[in-house]
């Protein structure tokens, strides 16, 4: 009976203590996470290096895991990235005066025709 | 001009989609062009000696990118070898995750265009380089800037004219 109730506290003590450990890299995995799935494998350009088994994604993983465990953020990470291989390795493009076109251009488009289309309208 | 408009913006709109499908998505236009090659600790492939930047060439000079597994490095090579023949550009390599001995097995089956090379056995300097498919090549000047990349093999047509007309221009700038 005695060596049950050991081996019950023992094993909540272990799960603390786990828990305590784990704790920080939890935090770690939720943007390592991210990341993975944020990034281009760029040796199979329709995926992501999460999905990817090509040896260039697995380095890019390991990659990003360093970094995230050396505290880098996110943007820290992206620009990482991008300096090396490009906007094009990001699967959302960086808010840039080179990418305005890409964020704003739809708008303007939208925006241009519903000019159009109520002119007309009214003119009528 | 009401019909005017609107047939303006959808040729303007569809001669965008119809370019775009001539834009090679695959070659990625390198980031690097213009900065300052990336600094390094690693070893010669040959001697094990230690290797960093400050033993590059103090000159206009080539970094290629090459392995042992790597089919199309061996078609690169023999340009590799007439620009070598050639005595205007020094030819760094980058030996990229390879094994030592497979990477000198290559070199004395092939012949050795190198002045060294650098032993990237992890693909850290690749990775820092933005390297995504060997063969990739650097032209670097003698302060150690990245003044072009070409992805995938050399041939003797971008030798001839891409790069030496590249070189001259880099040798006026100075």
């Amino acid at each position: 009976m005695k060596m049950i109730k050991y081996f019950i506290y023992s094993g909540i003590c272990l799960l603390f203590m786990q828990s305590i450990a784990t704790a920080d890299t939890k935090l770690n995995d939720a943007l390592y996470n991210q990341m993975i799935t944020e990034i281009r494998c760029m040796v199979c350009q329709n995926q992501n290096i999460a999905e990817s088994e090509a040896p260039l994604a697995i380095d890019l993983r390991n990659k990003v895991r360093e970094m995230v465990d050396e505290g880098k953020d996110e943007d820290y990470i992206k620009k990482y990235m991008s300096e090396r291989y490009s906007d094009f390795i990001l699967y959302e493009p960086s808010f840039s005066p080179r990418n305005l076109i890409l964020w704003i251009g739809p708008f303007l488009f939208l925006a241009i025709i519903s000019y159009y289309f109520f002119r007309r309208s009214f003119k009528k | 001009m009401k019909i005017k408009i609107p047939l303006i913006i959808f040729i303007f709109f569809i001669s965008i989609l119809f370019f775009g499908l001539f834009i090679e998505t695959k070659l990625i236009q390198s980031p690097l062009i213009g900065k300052k090659l990336p600094n390094y600790e690693l070893v010669e492939l040959n001697t094990g000696y230690k290797s960093d930047i400050r033993m590059l060439p103090r000159e206009t000079f080539l970094l290629n990118i090459w392995a042992s597994w790597c089919l199309e490095c061996i078609r690169e090579h023999n340009t590799l070898t007439i620009i070598n023949e050639d005595k205007k550009l020094k030819i760094v390599g980058v030996n990229y995750k390879d094994k030592r001995e497979d990477a000198l097995g290559w070199l004395s089956i092939y012949g050795n265009p190198y002045i060294y090379n650098i032993y990237d056995y992890t693909g850290e300097l690749g990775l820092d380089l933005g390297v995504y498919g060997v063969p990739e090549t650097f032209l670097v000047d003698k302060n150690r800037v990245i003044r072009a990349k070409y992805i995938g093999a050399i041939t003797n047509d971008i030798y001839q004219q891409e790069i030496i007309p590249m070189i001259e221009k880099i040798n006026e700038d100075d």
